[in-house]
Formats: C-alpha cells, structure tokens, sequence
C-alpha cells in the first residue's frame, strides 16, 4: 500500500496541536473535565500518529524511547513520594498536604494539579512506549 | 494506622526501584534492594500480630476520605494471614530467584507488581479496587509465565489471558449489578446493607454472586475452570511456579471466601463441595498420569485446592479453619516441592520424570527438601499435610464426599511415589520408560534448553530448607497453629459465616498424633503403593498415556467456562 | 432498549472470544465485550444526571461521577491487557507463521494428526 502526503503533512500539523492539547486537559483536570490521564493518553495518541505516519523512527527521534522510559520511571516514583508525602504529614496516604483550609477565589487545588501534572507524564509516556515498542517489532 | 498503607505502598516502591536499576545500568544490586521491601512488609505483620490477634481490624482510608467515597484498606484476622502468607512465599521465592542469573531488573519489577496486586487484593475492602489487584496480579503473571519465551510457556500465557480476562468480565458484570443496586463500592458497607434485606429481596445481587465467584474461580482453577493451570504452572520460570501456585491460587480463593461471607451467599456451599471434591478427585487422576514433573505438581494444585473448596463447602464449625490451614500448608510444601523440582529440571536439563537424573547424590539438601515436601502432601504424619487433612476430615465428617477425597489421597501418595524418582539414585525404569518410548517417541515438548547451568545455585538452599522445617513444624505443633488460626479467623466477619459450636471453640481436635490417627494413614499409604504399582504395569502404562494425552483445546476450555457460569447461576437462583 | 443493546454487545464478544479461531481476533473479542461492561457503567451513570459533576457551575442535577472514574481505570487495565496480548500473539505469530489458535496449539503440543 503506497503512503499518500496527505496523511504525512496532516498528522505532522496536527501532532503539535494533539501535544498543546493534551497539556491542556492535564493542566486543568482540576477544573473542567479531563486530568492526568485523559491528557497524557491524547498526548500519547499524538506520539502514534507520528509513528503511523512518519515511521516509528521519527517519533522515537522526537521522543527517544530511553526517555520516555526515564520519565516514566521517575513520574512513577514522584506519584509515590506524593502519597507517601501525606503519611509523613500525618495526613494519610495522598491527603492533600498543600491544602490549608482557605479557599482561594477561584477554586483551584495545587495538590490535585501537581498529581495530574505527574499522572500526565507517567500515562503519556507509558502509553507512547507500549506503541513505540509494537511498533518497533514490524 | 498507616502500616497498612504501607503493606501495600512498600511493593510498588521496591518495583520503582527495579524499573530505575534497569534504565541506570546498576541492574544487580537494583534488583536486589528491590526486594528490600519483602522484609519491611514481613516486619511490620510481626509488629502488628499482637494487636490482630486481640481482634483488632485496622482500617485505613486512602487520602483520608470516608467510606462510602473513598477507598478502605483493612488489616484483620484474616488479612494479616494472607499478607503473611504473600511476603513469606514471595520472600522464599525471592531468594530462589537470585540463585540464577537470568532473573534481572525486568523480573523482579513484575515480580514485585505481582506481590503489590496480591497485598491489594487481600487488603482491600473495595470491590472495584479489588478488581484492579486482581487485574495487577494477573498482568504480571502473564508476562511471568511467558519470561522464559518458550512457545509452550507463551501458548500457556496467552491461554491463561484469555480465559481469565473472560472471567474478569464477568467480575467486573457482578461489580456494576453490585453499584446498581447498592450504590456503593465498599464491601462493608454492602454486608450491612444485605443483612437488612431479606434473600428473596436480592434476586440480582444472586446473579452478581454467581458472577463474581466465576471470575474468582478462573483464577482459583477448580473445576470446570482449570484447564489453564497445568500449562501455565509448568512451564513459568521455576521460582514463578512455585510462588504461582503457592500463593496466587489462593488469594483469589480467600477473595472468594470474603464475598461469599459478606453476601452470605450460602446456598453455594453444596456446589462448592461437590466441586471441591469431583476437583481433588479428577485432578489426581490426571497428575498419576503425568510424565512431566511440573506438569505433575501443577495438576496437584489443582487437586489440594479441591481439598480446600471441599473444606469450606462443608460448612461445619471446623471447615474455616480446615480450609485456611489446608491452603496454609499447601502454600508451604508445594512452594517447597516446585522450587527443588525445578532445581531438578535445572540440573538435568530435562523435564520428563524418566529423563531426569536423581539429584539425590549432587544435592542431597534440596533431594531431603522434595522428601519433606512429598511426605507433606501424601499426607504422612507428622508433616503438616497430615495435620490439615486430619482437619478436613473432622470438618467433612462423614459426607458422602469425603470417599472421593480419601481415593484421592491414595493417587496423591501413589503419585508422589513415581516423583521421588527424580531425588532416589538411579533404577531401571522398566516397562514405562520402554512403553513411553515406544508411544510417544519422547517429543521434544519435554526438553528444555541445553544452554542451562548444570548447578542449581546456593542461594536455592535458603527457601528449600526454611520451607521444609515450616512443613515439619506445623506438622509437629498442628494443635497451637490450627488454634491460631481459629482465634485470628473467628473474629472476621467470616466466622460468622461459618456456623460455630456452641462455646465458641472451634472443636480442633485434643491431639493429631494418636495411634488411631496413624493407624488411619496406614491403608492409604498402602494402597498407594499398590496403585503405584498398578501405575507401572503394562496396561496401567497405556492407560496413563492415553490419559496425558487428553488436552482440551481453546474453544473447548471457553466452553468449559460457559458450562461453570451456568452452573454457578442454576445454584444462586435453585 | 439501551440495555439489551448493550447486552447484546457484550455476547458478541463473549461469542467472538470463543468461536473464532483467529487470535486477533479473539483479542478484538476481548475488546468489544470489555467496552460493553464499560458501557453498562457509563450509561447507568448518565442516568443520574446532567450537568459535569464539577462543583460551583451551579444549574442541574451533576451526574454520579463515580462510575466515570470507575471505567477510567478499567479502561487502562483492558488497554494493559490488550496490548500484552497482541505482544504475545504476535510472538507466537513470527515463530509459527500463523493466527489460527488450532494449529499453533497443535504444532506446540506436536500432535500428530
């Protein structure tokens, strides 16, 4: 089956926007709909659709597959330094330790933020290893 | 208390630390301190056990929300055993690990997810959370089973996943009729609701019951759900073996026994004995005729916990405590057995019972180690084989359904006789070799890998001889242990399942070791030898080939698994 | 209705894991019975309310948002499962260069037939 430009010139275009996209649901999952994991797999689907189009090896140049595993790694160990966080505060595991019991005036939750912030990272990440990786065996 | 959150947190840590130990190339001493966190688990059950034994329940809820919402992690009677259950086996399983040098980062990584999804499972007083765990545990074990990248263990992986995910459907099915009807997740919350709620009023909740208990039972591999246990326990790497059918099967079989408890789901109790023991029963069938040493063991898992099934469905004021020490036990000697018979396999290079060379003069530790293991299962006092089956007797006590578990114990006895073949020095094999030769020209499904190390490591010795003096010890101290257990199980809402004697004591017998008790092993130690014999003649030969050779395809086993759904709803809505 | 379509979905699945032969299509199988139990939960949620269950937007009835966060999850775990059992099935494909589950059986199992 012969590739077409027209699949490569729409997903290079439309990768960058996938990525803006992505960061934006995990950036506000405290707000609106989405989260860490709804943002780090769109992010992810962006990472898939370079590798469909342009070949596994554009897309580990973009994303070298040795970084996403380290970014993974270390979210992983972040998400759990988080929770642990609260058992050294005396709050329980994940309790929100930033919280102080005012309300800010717009209701936004710093701790609820850097958790999807680290859920983004991890899930993006793993998402786009597991592909890069099937993909890697064609 | 947040040592409970800990129990399940510290395995994730020690799985982070494998996964950074493989990206920053500092591989072995990563993998070791991996496994650090066994021993932080191990410590914090012994600084609990006091506590728990005064009945207490630790309940801990994750990120300090309140139940209905959030998620609860409870520490009782009943999950301090299973978790000391899960970090003893994984430890033992550990240190068989380090004996090659083939178990990396990667390995202990899911080694460790595996350990953290069962600690969920146990721990969690969520449905849904337990769900996930399940879901932990079984993705790890797939890529466990498939380490080695054997075809077989890869066929046996995939079988496994497809089986189980189907059932894990129908768990999940059971999860949303549960929300519907009661609107929460937490199991607690739910047995106070059913309480309240006459049975006839639950005609869905049956239905979620069924449903849940099929999910369970795949991964629990009673019949008609077994079908993937053999393949997949045998041809795993050896430690994983020993750690799959140690401790695995048996954590899905106590999430069972808690559903079954919260939901008082009682009417399942006679289908679950007559499970149970149509399980031991057939199962030992298939193991007698096994030429594969694993593949034998693996089939004596199955049997053992068609033991344990039939225990519990006994509903008597023992069968808890029957059940529990007779998992319990079997988790020990068969961890053992597995470990030394894949020392064995290692060391010959071979899996097939006729081919492999004793190991009994290269490591007389490891051969005394099988020895212990296999009187334990035969049930030979005082190894605590013996002991618990005494108690399976008690709990039974005179149910038509206890003939079948007694012929079962003959095969056990007949067929642990043909696997001390691989620890005794070397006899002629007789007309069973010549006739297996002649049958199936000795395929090669059978060998593994020549490039393997002809010594079995010494680290292997650590497990092998730890497990072997557990097997002995609570054989020898039966009473105390069995009383125990009974003292740490009766406060957890699953004594109340079990109808109790009047004074509350669970009716453990005085003593396990009278003459009458010994004479009573005697004939079936007799007629196992002479079944063994039986084994061993000419048409008993043909017999057991043309039984091993009866392995149901795919589509039959997902059949298998439609047939046990029916038969678990026929029995929630009789 | 909706329920019995989703019903529906889910023995399709259920029927497709078992009767078909081909692996890939078994996983497929595994898929779509897998989104049907989603779907049980979502829709059931969806009956509860309307509005986002986000806090201070004010008009309407939010939705239960429990099951939502539920299928999250069970999605990352069937997505896990998916993916690790194309992986196996594509190992098993290079080695026996073929899909069909009847013969990788029997050429593992070196049946003679």
């Amino acid at each position: 089956m012969r590739k077409t430009d027209i699949l490569d010139v729409v997903s290079r275009k439309l990768a960058p926007f996938m990525f803006l996209f992505g960061l934006y649901l995990v950036s506000h999952g405290d707000l609106s709909p989405g989260g860490g994991f709804q943002g780090g797999v769109v992010i992810a689907s962006g990472v898939i659709l370079l590798a469909m189009a342009k070949g596994s090896a554009a897309a580990a140049a973009l994303l070298p597959v040795r970084k996403l595993a380290v970014t993974e790694a270390v979210a992983f160990g972040l998400i759990l330094a988080v929770g642990l966080a609260g058992v050294l505060m005396g709050a329980g595991f994940l309790a929100d330790v930033l919280y102080d019991g005012t309300l800010l005036p717009i209701v936004r939750t710093p701790f609820v933020f850097i958790l999807n912030l680290l859920i983004g990272l991890k899930v993006g990440a793993g998402a786009s290893l597991i592909c890069l990786h099937l993909f890697a065996q064609e | 208390m947040s040592s409970v959150v800990l129990l399940v947190v510290l395995p994730f840590a020690g799985a982070m630390i494998a996964l950074v130990g493989k990206l920053v190339r500092a591989e072995p001493v990563l993998s070791v301190i991996s496994t650090v966190p066994l021993l932080g688990m191990g410590a914090l059950l012994v600084m609990q056990f006091p506590a728990v034994l005064d009945g207490a329940a630790f309940t801990y809820s994750l990120g300090g929300w309140p139940e209905p919402a959030g998620i609860a992690l409870t520490l009782d009677g009943f999950g301090w055993l299973s978790s000391v259950l899960v970090v003893l086996i994984s430890t033992m399983v550990v240190f068989a690990s380090f004996s090659s040098r083939r178990y990396r980062s990667t390995y202990f990584f899911v080694l460790m997810l595996l350990v953290a999804g069962m600690q969920v499972v146990v721990l969690t007083e969520d449905i849904f959370t337990m769900f996930v765990g399940f879901e932990i545990v079984a993705i790890s074990a797939y890529v466990l089973i498939a380490f080695d990248r054997t075809d077989e263990g890869l066929l046996a992986s995939l079988k496994y996943l497809l089986l189980s995910s189907m059932g894990i459907l129908f768990f999940l099915f059971g999860v949303f009729l549960l929300y519907r009807d009661f609107g929460t997740l937490s199991l607690r919350i739910m047995a106070e609701d059913s309480a309240t709620t006459p049975m006839a009023e639950m005609t869905s909740v049956h239905l979620a019951v069924a449903a849940l208990c099929v999910g369970i039972g795949v991964r629990t591999a009673f019949m008609p759900f077994h079908t993937w246990l053999p393949e997949a326990h045998a041809y795993a790497p050896h430690p994983v073996s020993a750690l799959l059918s140690g401790v695995l099967i048996k954590i899905s079989f106590f999430a069972m026994l808690r559903i079954i408890a919260v939901f008082r789901a009682t009417y399942l109790s006679d289908l679950l004995l007559w499970i149970g023991a149509a399980t031991a029963f057939l199962a030992v069938v298939w193991a007698l005729a096994q030429r594969d040493a694993k593949r034998l063991l693996a089939y004596h898992s199955i049997s053992q916990m068609g033991y344990v099934l039939a225990a519990f469905g006994a509903t008597s004021a023992l069968s808890l405590t029957a059940a529990f020490s007779h998992a319990m036990h079997h988790a020990l000697f068969k961890s053992l057995l597995f470990l030394v018979a894949g020392a064995a396999v290692q060391m010959s290079g071979a899996r097939d019972l006729y081919l492999i060379r004793p190991i009994g003069r290269r490591a007389p530790l490891l051969a005394f180690g099988f020895v212990v293991g296999a009187l334990s299962i035969a049930g030979v006092p005082p190894f605590n084989g013996f002991a618990s089956k005494q108690l399976i007797t008690s709990a039974l006590d005179h149910h038509p359904a206890y003939a079948l578990l007694w012929i079962t114990a003959v095969g056990t006895t007949a067929s642990f006789i043909k696997v001390s073949r691989i620890v005794l020095p070397r006899r002629p094999a007789g007309p069973a070799l010549q006739i297996t030769k002649l049958m199936t020209g000795l395929r090669s499904a059978h060998r593994v890998p020549v490039s393997e190390p002809a010594s079995a490591g010494v680290m292997i010795h650590i497990p092998v001889v730890v497990l072997g003096l557990l097997c002995l010890a609570t054989g020898v101290f039966a009473r105390p242990v069995s009383l125990l257990l009974a003292s740490l199980l009766s406060p957890t809402g699953l004594g109340a399942f079990t109808t109790t004697s009047a004074a509350g004591d669970p009716a453990i017998p005085a003593t396990f070791l009278s003459g009458a008790k010994l004479l009573g092993a005697l004939p079936v130690l007799l007629l196992g030898v002479l079944l063994y014999a039986g084994t061993t003649t000419v048409p008993g030969t043909r017999l057991a080939r043309r039984i091993e050779r009866i392995m149901p395809e795919l589509r039959t086993i997902l059949l298998f698994f439609v047939f046990g759904l029916a038969l678990f709803a026929a029995a929630a809505y009789r | 209705m909706a329920w019995y379509l989703i019903g529906a979905i889910f023995l399709a699945g259920v029927w497709g894991l078992i009767a078909l032969p081909n692996l890939i299509k078994k996983v497929v199988a595994l898929n779509i019975a897998n989104s049907a139990i989603i779907l049980f939960f979502i829709y059931f949620g969806s009956l509860s309310g309307d509005t986002a269950p986000i806090m201070g937007d004010g008009a309407g009835t939010p939705v239960d948002p429990l099951p939502q966060a539920l299928m999250l999850t069970a999605i990352v775990v069937g997505v896990c499962v998916v993916a690790l059992a194309l992986g196996l099935v594509y190992r098993l494909y290079t080695r026996y260069g073929t899909l069909d589950i009847r013969e990788i059986e029997r050429k593992v199992w070196k049946r003679d037939e």
